[in-house]
């Protein structure tokens, strides 16, 4: 490219739509309530089921059972789906958690259970009734006392490898200087 | 949220054939706390009596210049009303720093008294709660207790009252007026309205089953300048860590309560004789006795420091 | 007479056998937790016939199929649920259904459309109030609200003096406003929105 001429108007300076202040076209909907989220797209209102989810009530640890019996049997429910029937489970290439735990639980309120009935108060009554037996594991939550044993992360999917360094903050930060 | 039956009543006298119906109901008012204990299944009524539309919505002088103040009437009126905030400012500046602007218009002034604790310990059903379940411990002493109670607590229960409302009202020396499903009225001072968890934890007011609180009496203005600090992790729309209601007059002399620190607001007027002699020796004779845990320990030099910020407000 | 019946019933309910009635009539499954009532939205009567444990929020959207109110938190702390009811904006996910027959409900919905918007929503507009725009209706809800309360003279926590009517800041919007949270961020524009239509009702 020679700059050997003057460059004339460009699409910025000629603002018929780069630069110009244009209302959002999303904009009339969301203010009105009219844009649709998720299952708000389903114009047959009362046709779904609803899910409620279960949270695990410990950080680390075990799920040894859940107990079933009477969210079974609570009204309108439909199924309670879990990770015994949940089929397989992964994680994901950037996406570290398991959707449902079990039987490891791997930090607390991670999703044990979800119970699916005709309605919303239904599926979160019956959600109540589960009974879940536990066995804890001992958590690692001090960085400082877990320092020494981290290792390096392997390579990621895309970017720089990993880059380690350690030093002391105190000397070398600038104003120090 | 457990399954219920549900029922408007127009009146008092509906109330209570309603309660002696149902031995297993609740009052439902604004709802505001009720419901919202009720999605966890932290309350589990099997019937509701909506009082809502029951009446006890007005605020009314009374003979002796003092003012009757409805129990349903909403945080929003009751913090608006223009008696209120000329004679009582104390009580407006508390309502209007608690909540969001949305739970205040809902929220009613028997409802504000009654709301229970926010401990995260009573709220998580997954964790052990002698208020909740009597009996089951508390998994909060020795856990995260930044927020809980320094003062009046016990090795069952360190939870606090969570209002702004009952404080300024505790300052004020209020009067909790109710009725019983038989017709019996009793007046309540504020001050012996609430019980500390002892060994009991569950058992939060001196109401008993299906007693209804009618209205809180507030005696004639006392005058002095009126001060609510509200010392808290947010701007707004948070509870209090430490919150101080505060009536000063010109002679030294004033009345002081806490929140943020026990089960209930605290006040000690013996201790009150010591406001002259300046925050750190009038909050070191009001929090004298405090137990509070490593995590929230901070509080007492909090105390002290938003005291003397109270006390040098009647110097401006 | 009415007191001494009203006693018979009493008598005969606590006798046992009653409260054990209405305990199974309050299990869940059995038909009487439902409830039979009318609801007023937006100038319309809609018949309903519900779970008693549907709140004004799960009504509006799972019954009423308007789902411009959104649901946040369940639990009243992000106001994305707020409507007004009788000229006051509430939180729809802490209060039953129930509790509103004769009230007047007003929604998202009903303060207008895309053909013919409220002037609180043209300035959202205007100003960019949103992104996801998942709080929008709470936020628009909430500020018109706002605007009757400031004009009924309502004080706030920041007001310097309570006992006079304030000029209204940002500071005082943003107080007023706090109720509604907005993950994306849109702070600034919301007040910026809220403060043009406040300035533009004070000019007439």
């Amino acid at each position: 490219m020679k700059f050997d001429k003057p460059a004339g108007k460009n699409p910025t300076d000629r603002k018929r739509v780069i630069g110009t202040s244009v209302d959002r076209i999303d904009g009339p909907l969301k203010t009105t309530g009219k844009a649709k989220y998720a299952y708000e797209n389903n114009q047959l209102p009362g046709k779904h089921a609803y899910g409620f989810v279960v949270g695990a009530g410990i950080a680390k640890g075990r799920i040894d059972a859940i107990h079933q019996f009477h969210a079974k049997r609570a009204p309108g429910v439909l199924a309670i789906v879990t990770a015994a029937n949940a089929g397989p489970l992964q994680t994901g290439k950037f996406y570290a958690d398991r959707l449902l735990a079990g039987p490891l639980v791997d930090h607390y309120h991670q999703a044990i259970a979800i119970v699916v009935a005709e309605t919303f108060e239904q599926a979160r009554d019956a959600a109540a009734l589960l009974k879940i037996d536990y066995t804890k594991f001992e958590g690692s939550f001090d960085l400082v006392a877990a320092k020494d044993s981290a290792q390096a992360p392997p390579p990621a999917q895309f970017g720089p490898p990993p880059q380690t360094a350690v030093g002391d903050l105190k000397v070398h930060s600038p104003r120090q200087q | 949220m457990k399954a219920f039956t549900y029922e408007r009543v127009h009146s008092l006298a509906e109330a209570a054939i309603a309660a002696a119906r149902h031995p297993g109901a609740k009052f439902l008012a604004g709802g505001t706390n009720l419901l919202d204990l009720m999605k966890l299944q932290i309350e589990t009524p099997v019937h509701l009596i909506d009082i809502g539309k029951a009446g006890m919505n007005t605020i009314v002088t009374t003979a002796n210049g003092g003012l009757r103040i409805g129990a349903l009437v909403s945080n929003t009126n009751l913090a608006a009303d223009l008696r209120i905030r000329n004679d009582y400012g104390v009580l407006s500046r508390a309502l209007l720093a608690g909540a969001s602007g949305q739970l205040r218009n809902k929220a009613t002034t028997a409802g504000n008294l009654l709301q229970r604790t926010r401990c995260p310990y009573f709220y998580d059903t997954n964790q052990q709660c002698n208020k909740r379940i009597p009996g089951s411990g508390c998994a909060a002493i020795g856990g995260f207790s930044k927020q809980l109670a320094v003062i009046g607590s016990s090795e069952q229960c360190i939870a606090t009252h969570p209002g702004d409302m009952p404080v300024a009202m505790r300052v004020l020396d209020a009067i909790i007026e109710t009725i019983n499903p038989k017709g019996k009225t009793r007046s309540i001072p504020i001050a012996e309205f609430y019980h500390l968890p002892g060994q009991t934890p569950h058992i939060e007011t001196v109401l008993q089953q299906h007693e209804i609180i009618t209205s809180v009496l507030l005696p004639p203005p006392a005058g002095g300048k009126h001060i609510y600090y509200k010392v808290r992790d947010r701007a707004s729309f948070a509870f209090a860590l430490v919150s101080v209601a505060a009536i000063l007059f010109k002679d030294g002399t004033g009345r002081i309560a806490v929140g943020g620190v026990a089960a209930k607001p605290w006040r000690i007027e013996a201790a009150e004789e010591t406001l002259n002699q300046g925050a750190a020796a009038f909050s070191a004779q009001l929090m004298s006795g405090a137990q509070p845990t490593p995590e929230n320990e901070f509080k007492l030099k909090l105390i002290e420091q938003t005291l003397s910020a109270v006390l040098n407000e009647q110097k401006d | 007479m009415i007191l001494s019946t009203a006693v018979i019933v009493t008598t005969t309910l606590t006798s046992g056998t009653i409260n054990h009635l209405s305990e199974i009539a309050a299990a869940p499954g059995h038909q009487l937790t439902e409830s039979v009532m009318s609801l007023s939205v937006n100038g319309v009567k809609h018949a309903l016939k519900m779970d008693t444990r549907t709140t004004l929020l799960d009504a509006l959207r799972e019954h009423l199929n308007l789902t411009g109110t959104k649901k946040g938190c369940d639990h009243g702390q992000c106001g994305a649920c707020t409507v007004i009811v009788n000229g006051q904006r509430i939180n729809s996910c802490l209060t039953l259904a129930l509790q509103h027959e004769g009230d007047e409900i007003t929604t998202i919905e009903g303060l207008g459309t895309p053909e013919k918007l409220h002037p609180m929503q043209a300035a959202f507009i205007r100003h960019d109030g949103y992104q996801c725009g998942y709080c929008t209706p709470g936020q628009i809800c909430s500020a018109v609200a706002v605007l009757e309360e400031i004009k009924g003279g309502i004080p706030s926590h920041v007001s310097n003096d309570i006992t006079v009517t304030q000029e209204v800041s940002n500071m005082e919007l943003r107080e007023r406003m706090s109720g509604n949270i907005c993950r994306c961020g849109a702070y600034s524009n919301i007040a910026e929105a809220i403060t043009e239509v406040y300035t533009h009702s004070q000019k007439q």
